[in-house]
């Protein structure tokens, strides 16, 4: 087993809760200062694996380490790991300034040192001035960062959150993503995080792993992992509409067969026939017909704009194969992403560039 | 109640007021100029509409309809509380007669009989007796408490259905009257029974003896009778824990001793400050149970106001009594009531 240094690595971890199966056999490895998010849908066993890290449920089956250090049946309270929980958990009896030194207290830190590392942390957190108030008395925010300096001021080797942002409101969610991963670059802490949200997961994490039904479906950098969806399932997780989810049958060398048309692949899935994925924006789209210079194999066809719907920087929109198509119930669509400005029923040319295309999944019945 | 009523003040005159000068005299400026005007304390609240929780009602109504709830729980507590209360604390200041009788002739001798000053000068023994009944009450209340954290956690954590069978397992002593309860114990603690002859084997106790009365009898009674007062009341408090918070302690290197006092101790205060108080009180006052399993050894102030308004005819003096019993308790819970209104001042607001 190779063990990375002061990284974090589950080896098969399994875990049921009564009959149900909520983790089988995980795999997990994590570098030291990674934001490593673990992402799928509400009980896919995210929750269970953090809370196993955390200590706060032991494992059925597999072990949990730290660099060479096994922590499987380490109590919660002598791990390097800190929470911040879903809902904060705050103790709603004592102030700022005691939540955050609570941790510090109960290991016995100097009167001294705890005032002086809670007061930095408390700086850091720009939270300097609120150290006698009660939770109830704090936004929403507040306490999110409350609860980080009561994990950070401990100064863990993993700090583990629990959906961090879904107590906040939509619009502190970009301001707050944006702080932790600065705090995370100046702290250098490895922060391992469980979300459902994908867009959460894009925009802070620089490893992604996703579940689903207690397994770890896909894992790799988070680039990769969106660019290069393996499944139907995680493309559609990572926001894939169904319409960009093609069909796909092998007809000779890298040719296959699409509802849209014939199409050159670029990578040759395993499969005869399957499904494959083009993200909206790797589309392109030419409002004059098809140009000359354009490159033979280069999966050109013609299209006619659908529902363009302006999304703030350009159009969000469907590619319809045939103008009739719209008034027929199977109309033949990709969605498509452009800054250009196109209007409804135009005909544009557009070309689905091999080298994006994304093999799915093998075609099956269900 | 005032505090929730959302007045509804329309910008024109009242609505009746608006019918009325439709049929009759019109909006000529006399008539116009009353309804206009301030309303007066009679005719405002006869015709200021408002909407108290989503009801169309007037000012009057509401308070109409709120003397007429609050009318049998006022002539409850008055008749049967308040009057008592203060025919007692008058009756303390009377005397007894020859023959037991009352005699209204006020005077201060039962109060300085309870200070301790008689015919053969100062003696502690009443002191004694209150000190008694102290240590008896917060003996049984601590040891419910004690009792009442293992069960109620327990039973919090079971399954939906198993919770409601504990808790009625909790219940059903209240279907039996108390006496009962402490006859009951009594044949349990007798020289026949297992226990009494399995001590007497070890030689705790004399071959033949029984476990009453005495000071384990009389615990074991009451806290037989006053743990359902203590469970119920914590119980509600530990249902709704944030279990998280318990996490949390223990995420932050909590030990055992700082997961209780930091994470259960603040949540179940609520629910552990009133089963206090409803086992403390009546436990002060209780004397069925030390009578019956505790004889004539431990006198306790119970059985001796019941004594002084049964056996020794003294009215007077029980009521007395009494009227120490209760200054003691209210001293007692407003002692308890400052040392636990650090945190939860909104539950605390409630007494």
């Amino acid at each position: 087993m190779n063990q990375i240094d002061n990284g974090l690595s589950c080896f098969g971890v399994s875990k049921a809760f009564g009959g149900h199966r909520a983790l089988s056999n995980v795999d997990l490895s994590v570098e030291k200062g990674e934001i490593y998010a673990i992402l799928g849908p509400s009980g896919c066993g995210k929750t269970t694996l953090l809370r196993i890290i955390a200590g706060l449920e032991l494992p059925d089956k597999g072990r949990v380490f730290l660099g060479s250090r096994e922590l499987t049946r380490l109590p919660a309270s002598q791990r390097p790991v800190n929470m911040v929980f879903q809902s904060y958990a705050l103790f709603p009896h004592l102030n700022v300034h005691d939540n955050v030194a609570f941790g510090l207290r109960a290991k016995k830190v100097s009167d001294r040192e705890v005032k002086a590392r809670v007061a930095d942390i408390l700086e850091l957190m720009q939270m300097g001035g609120l150290e006698t108030r009660r939770p109830h008395e704090l936004s929403g925010g507040q306490k999110q960062r409350v609860a980080l300096a009561r994990a950070l001021v401990n100064e863990p080797e993993i700090l583990l959150l629990d959906e961090p942002m879904s107590a906040l409101d939509a619009h502190l969610r970009g301001q707050v993503q944006d702080e932790l991963r600065s705090l995370q670059k100046r702290l250098g802490t490895t922060f391992v995080l469980v979300t459902h949200d994908q867009n959460e997961a894009k925009m802070l994490s620089n490893k992604l792993a996703i579940m689903d039904g207690g397994e770890m479906v896909q894992f790799g950098p988070t680039q990769q992992v969106y660019s290069k969806p393996q499944t139907t399932f995680v493309a559609e997780f990572l926001g894939a509409s169904k319409k960009n989810i093609i069909d796909a049958r092998h007809l000779s060398d890298m040719s296959y067969s699409t509802p849209f048309g014939v199409m050159d692949f670029h990578e040759k899935p395993a499969w005869d026939i399957g499904k494959m994925l083009i993200w909206p924006d790797r589309i392109e789209i030419h409002e004059e017909a098809r140009p000359a210079v354009a490159d033979e194999s280069g999966n050109w066809f013609e299209a006619t704009v659908y529902d363009p719907v302006f999304n703030g920087q350009g159009l969000d929109l469907h590619l319809l194969r045939s103008p009739d198509d719209s008034f027929t119930g199977g109309a033949v669509s990709v969605k498509a992403r452009t800054s250009k400005y196109l209007t409804e029923g135009q005909r544009v040319a557009v070309r689905f560039p091999p080298e994006n295309i994304v093999p799915l999944d093998k075609y099956s019945l269900s | 109640m005032g505090a929730d009523i959302f007045e509804f003040k329309p910008g024109g005159p009242p609505a009746d007021d608006k019918n009325r000068g439709r049929d009759g005299a019109g909006p000529d400026g006399s008539e116009f100029s009353r309804t206009g005007r301030d309303p007066g304390p009679g005719a405002g609240d006869g015709g200021g509409l408002l909407v108290w929780r989503g009801e169309l009602t007037t000012r009057a109504a509401l308070r109409v309809r709120s003397l007429f709830l609050a009318l049998p729980p006022l002539m409850w507590v008055t008749l049967l509380l308040l009057l008592p209360c203060v025919l007692l604390f008058a009756l303390s200041f009377a005397t007894r007669g020859e023959y037991g009788q009352i005699v209204p002739e006020p005077s201060l001798e039962n109060y300085s009989r309870l200070a301790g000053f008689s015919l053969f000068g100062w003696q502690p023994a009443f002191f004694l007796i209150l000190v008694r009944s102290f240590v008896v009450a917060t003996v049984t209340t601590v040891a419910c408490a004690l009792l009442a954290y293992p069960l109620t956690f327990h039973i919090a954590t079971r399954p939906r259905r198993a919770r409601v069978c504990w808790l009625i397992l909790i219940v059903v002593p209240f279907w039996t009257n108390v006496v009962v309860r402490a006859y009951a114990w009594l044949l349990i603690l007798g020289p026949a029974m297992p226990p009494a002859r399995a001590l007497a084997w070890m030689g705790v106790i004399p071959e033949g003896g029984s476990l009453y009365p005495g000071n384990l009898a009389v615990y074991l009674g009451m806290v037989s009778t006053f743990l359902p007062f203590m469970a119920l009341p914590l119980y509600a408090s530990v249902e709704r824990i944030n279990w998280e918070i318990l996490e949390a302690a223990r995420d932050l290197y909590g030990s055992k001793w700082s997961v209780f006092m930091e994470g259960i101790l603040p949540q179940t205060r609520p629910g552990l400050a009133v089963g206090v108080i409803v086992t403390f009180i009546p436990s002060m006052a209780m004397f069925v149970v030390t009578d019956i399993l505790g004889g004539a050894k431990t006198m306790l102030i119970g059985n001796f106001i019941q004594q002084q308004f049964t056996q020794a005819r003294d009215w007077p003096f029980g009521a007395a009594l009494s009227m120490s019993l209760m200054a003691m308790t209210l001293v007692c819970m407003a002692v308890f009531r400052r040392h636990n209104a650090g945190d939860n001042e909104s539950f605390l607001s409630r007494f």
